[in-house]
């Protein structure tokens, strides 16, 4: 019971850490808490449930040409909204996030509708592996192995790639990183593409569970920004620790515990983590001399 | 090398720099003297680009191209490196990370691994502290890692801006020292100083600007002699006692 807990709670908790991966980069780069984040990821769902329903496309394809989407809406949403703001506060930039999750929510529900939907998915929910005593449905085994190749490549990205680390230095001395040449409002969209996909492979893989709608992203990403706080708002290892714990704590409060307190274990998190290690489990934030 | 003809440079309304015009020549030190907000600092941003819409008139030329009008991602490519005033590291980077960022523009990895060595080899206490995060280095550590990290750009143009700031007087010499090596090894170096005796004491060639003006320039030695510059910049000058007995005792001033 306690390891079946712990590892279906690790599948949930692996999309929590795609999700608030997605906002640490963002963080990281440019200062900026990206509320659209789950929106982004619930419009690139349904623009894969698109092109799967109505223009019938393998799911393969269906599911890549989302990403490419969602890509190119990352960093439209950047370049059309974020970037005109003349000299923008951080807190500014937020607020244009969240109403550029108004605009995504308001539109989703204009094109596709309000309704409840089952997103068609060669992966079932019911069928099921098992692995010693353990027992994984197929959506999760695929959710596991997914994340973990994603956070594990971008893990590598950001350590070991220039890009990787221009993105990291952008945030700390944007002028400085002009001078070595950095092309820094071109790193900056890209860092919101690249949020922007690993929302979408995160709602995507969440779709089958959760069925489609314009609401679907509104709890994960509540989730996701308890998981980027428990890790340390920027730390990339730790949102994928505080997501991956967060995922099996709530699992195991619903097991052992009741599952009506489920989802605000993850509000507790938050503020648990904000008053005793305001840097989160891995964040290391230096202060900086006077 | 560096050509700037007869600039102007604007903050708004207000006028920084009157008609600068000086040269540095491939292979020299030239130096860039002169007191607090003298403008040496705004002649080096507008080099590498930094300010936008500057210089309002006048041209900058780099090895017979014009720089004006492109911005400082296009001009580091161009081969000109400017080191800020006041250790401008990446805090939350490694030294290692740092070293990077700074060959950012390179794709000849071959050489860079050779320009590495080299800057390991020039600050050895770098090399003790590569994956230690920069914002824990001494400030006379974070110096060193800001002229390493230029020089991981293998620039063919060093722009200095008073690497001296706020460091020890052992140390500044160790980094003047440092600064001479590189040039000798082929850099060319445009370096801004307030301490005007180190800085005349490695470079070829000087300009005092005052008040967004050049009023002197000379080659580095005659700098060193000459009364007016020892009087104002070098801290050297006898008093004259009202009933004409001399004062055994220097008068500093630092302008």
């Amino acid at each position: 019971m306690f390891v079946q807990l712990i590892v279906s709670g690790l599948a949930t908790g692996s999309l929590y850490a795609l999700l608030a991966l997605g906002l640490v980069i963002i963080y990281r780069t440019s200062n900026v808490l990206n509320f659209a984040q789950g929106e982004i990821a619930m419009v690139s769902t349904f623009v894969a449930f698109t092109f799967l329903e109505t223009l019938h496309i393998p799911y393969l394809g269906a599911f890549l040409l989302a990403i490419v989407t969602s890509f190119l809406l990352g960093a439209a949403i950047e370049i059309a909204l974020l970037r005109p703001a003349r000299h923008p506060t951080p807190l500014g930039l937020i607020i244009i996030t969240l109403g550029v999750q108004q605009i995504l929510y308001g539109a989703a529900g204009w094109v596709w509708g309000y309704d409840t939907k089952v997103f068609p998915s060669p992966l079932s929910d019911t069928k099921i592996h098992r692995l010693g005593s353990v027992v994984l449905s197929e959506v999760n085994l695929w959710i596991l192995t997914a994340s973990i190749i994603l956070m594990v490549a971008f893990l590598v990205f950001f350590r070991y790639t220039r890009l990787g680390v221009a993105m990291r230095a952008i945030s700390q001395n944007p002028t400085t990183a002009r001078l070595m040449g950095a092309r820094t409002p071109w790193i900056v969209s890209l860092t919101w593409a690249i949020a922007s996909v690993l929302g979408a492979v995160a709602g995507i893989l969440i779709a089958p569970v959760t069925f489609l709608d314009p609401n679907m992203m509104l709890n994960p990403l509540l989730k996701a920004f308890a998981a980027a706080t428990l890790g340390g708002m920027n730390s990339l290892a730790g949102a994928v620790v505080g997501g991956g714990s967060l995922g099996i704590l709530e699992n195991l409060v619903g097991g052992y515990l009741t599952p009506e307190l489920k989802d605000s274990v993850a509000f507790f998190v938050i503020v648990l983590v904000l008053c005793l290690r305001p840097s989160g489990l891995m964040g290391r934030h230096y202060r900086r001399r006077v | 090398m560096l050509r700037i003809s007869n600039i102007e440079i604007y903050y708004g309304p207000v006028r920084a720099i009157n008609g600068v015009s000086l040269e540095v020549p491939e292979g020299r030190i030239v130096t860039l003297l002169g007191g607090n907000g003298a403008g040496k600092t705004t002649i080096l941003k507008t080099i590498c680009g930094l300010l936008e819409d500057q210089p309002d008139t006048g041209v900058i030329e780099f090895m017979g191209k014009r720089l004006n009008g492109l911005n400082p991602e296009q001009i580091v490519r161009r081969g000109i490196t400017y080191i800020q005033e006041g250790r401008a590291i990446f805090e939350e980077l490694t030294v290692d990370e740092n070293l990077l960022m700074g060959a950012y523009v390179r794709r000849d990895v071959h050489d860079l691994r050779r320009d590495r060595a080299r800057v390991l080899n020039y600050f050895p206490v770098l090399g003790q502290r590569l994956y230690q995060l920069a914002g824990t280095l001494s400030g006379g550590e974070q110096q060193m890692l800001v002229i390493g990290r230029g020089l991981m750009a293998n620039p063919r143009l060093m722009l200095l801006d008073e690497p001296s700031l706020g460091l020890a007087p052992a140390m500044v010499k160790e980094v003047f020292q440092i600064i001479k090596t590189i040039n000798e090894e082929g850099t060319t170096i445009l370096l801004v100083e307030q301490n005007a005796k180190m800085a005349l004491q490695i470079a070829h060639y000087g300009y005092l600007l005052e008040a967004g003006r050049i009023v002197l320039s000379d080659e580095a030695e005659s700098l060193l002699d000459n009364q007016d510059v020892r009087n104002h910049y070098l801290g050297i000058a006898t008093e004259v006692a009202p009933k004409g007995v001399t004062r055994h005792k220097k008068k500093k001033r630092w302008r």
